[in-house]
């Protein structure tokens, strides 16, 4: 394992170094002098990209055959991207805060920004959880638009579906869930819950990662070269 | 240790164009097996069937001992693919450092820093920056330094220059000096191979048509040139395949002593690899 993470560091140190440079001179200076509070919680979701990128290049170089050769599992394997993945999402909470706090004020209060980059955090998790497994299965430049179908499925699908339902149906949901906004209203404050919801996501999509992870190991196992 | 480094029982690998097989292929210990075939034989197919980069649909086989996809076995092999390597953008360096990581403690790090000097690789530049040749001696200089049981070799010595390829052909046989090692080596540059297989196995349109001792082969199979009425008082069985011309019949046959014995006034010189390659695929051609 230790091998492999050093592998893909090396492959992200050696070939983003001047890409990584660039959007931190980039971002930084829209961050603070724009005030553009986004592309500071944008820069996790581009560290994660840079994870993920190492598998096009093991498949360019034909080093994803030749690592079925090794004394690893493909469960290692495998694992070595999500690990590189979380750490580098986790790498980027740091840089995004400081971003953050080199905005002038008025800037956003710490829990706002906690907020922000727990939601990045979350998103990009959640993304790389659909990149990587498809990323196994179509191959990396294939599986971006599998992922972009994926999420909009995920995303609008019971949207597009819930406004099909008869009404017999809709009514007592939208009822139950306008009696569940009132509840929820009367017993935490908007702070909390807006605490408990992000931070249930966050748990949610490090599930996903986990689920994820089981897949993208059965899909390498079944890949022929 | 047992006395095969691999087995292969009735191994097939089917894809909706080819199917491979079934192949039974044994690799004894101690020696250095040549695989050849056409292009599209089923060599490479084989050879990844074996390492367990991909899984046969029927058959059996066993790798040193073992399952090909037991990590710990593979930990004792040592592969070069003609065209699967690291990322460009990496040294070999890194690629030490990675693999040292990976075989953990295997990896002979000051084996391969010799190999690497021995080969004049610059552990600093960029595998973008070799040559093909050089991206080939990296690639068995990071097969070798874990001082593996076995090494399989796919179009190793392809692209390499007479001087380097007689280097890495002396470095093969150095491997095999103490008889615990193997090496299992496809190679269409089969000159190669006569100089130091000890066997050769010859796949040709996803059959293993023979696998014999080099010598043997080499003694058996004849080119023999002569006339049509000649060549009939053979008997059947003992030409493979005639190629005719202006100036009379040249024809792969088996038994090269019987048939000089039967034809004392014809030529029929030992056939090289490439001459039964040549005629058994221009015999399948017909």
């Amino acid at each position: 394992m230790k091998g492999l993470l050093y592998k893909d560091w090396a492959l992200i140190a050696g070939g983003y170094k001047a890409n990584f440079l660039f959007l931190l001179v980039f971002y930084g200076l829209l961050t603070v002098i724009g005030r553009m509070t986004f592309l500071a919680y944008a820069m996790v979701f581009v560290m994660g990209m840079y994870a993920s990128s190492t598998i096009s290049m093991d498949e360019n170089s034909h080093w994803d055959a030749y690592a079925h050769t090794l004394p690893v599992t493909p469960g290692q394997l495998v694992a070595a991207k999500y690990w590189l993945t979380l750490l580098l999402t986790a790498a980027s909470i740091p840089l995004s805060f400081l971003l953050i706090a080199l905005i002038p004020d008025p800037k956003p209060s710490p829990l706002e920004a906690a907020l922000g980059l727990a939601a990045a955090c979350t998103v990009t998790l959640f993304y790389f959880s659909f990149v990587i497994p498809l990323s196994y299965k179509f191959g990396a430049a294939k599986a971006r638009s599998w992922v972009s179908i994926s999420i909009l499925i995920v995303a609008f699908g019971p949207v597009l579906l819930f406004t099909q339902l008869p009404e017999g149906v809709t009514v007592p949901i939208k009822s139950a869930a306008a009696s569940l906004d009132a509840t929820v209203t009367a017993t935490w404050s908007e702070t909390s819950f807006t605490v408990a919801v992000v931070g249930a996501l966050l748990l949610f999509s490090l599930a996903c990662i986990v689920i994820s992870w089981a897949i993208s190991v059965r899909l390498y196992t079944r890949k022929t070269y | 240790m047992t006395n095969n480094a691999a087995v292969l029982r009735s191994v097939e690998k089917r894809y909706k164009d080819f199917t491979l097989g079934p192949i039974d292929l044994t690799i004894p210990t101690g020696t250095i097996v040549g695989l050849v075939g056409e292009n599209g034989a089923g060599k490479t197919t084989t050879l990844k069937l074996l390492c367990g980069v991909n899984p046969a649909d029927a058959g059996e086989i066993t790798l040193l001992g073992s399952h090909p996809t037991d990590p710990a076995i593979r930990a004792r092999l040592g592969v070069v693919f003609e065209d699967a390597y690291f990322y460009s953008g990496l040294n070999a360096e890194q690629i030490g450092k990675s693999m040292a990581g990976i075989f953990g403690d295997r990896w002979n790090a000051g084996q391969f820093a010799d190999y690497l000097q021995r080969f004049g690789l610059d552990a600093k530049k960029k595998v973008s920056e070799y040559s093909r040749g050089m991206r080939m001696k990296l690639s068995l200089a990071t097969a070798l330094a874990h001082n593996p049981d076995l090494l399989v070799l796919d179009e190793a010595t392809a692209g390499l220059d007479p001087v380097v390829r007689s280097e890495m052909l002396d470095l093969f046989l150095e491997f095999i000096q103490d008889e615990d090692h193997s090496i299992l080596m496809s190679s269409h540059i089969t000159s190669d191979l006569e100089q130091v297989a000890d066997s050769i196995a010859y796949l040709h349109h996803g059959k293993l048509l023979f696998h014999e001792e080099k010598d043997a082969l080499l003694q058996e199979y004849g080119l023999l040139r002569c006339s049509r009425s000649q060549l009939e008082k053979l008997p059947i069985g003992t030409v493979v395949h005639t190629r005719e011309g202006t100036f009379g019949c040249e024809s792969l046959v088996k038994g090269r002593a019987e048939v000089q014995r039967l034809l004392p006034e014809a030529v029929c010189d030992p056939a090289t690899i490439d001459d039964i390659m040549r005629f058994y695929s221009g015999r399948d051609a017909q």
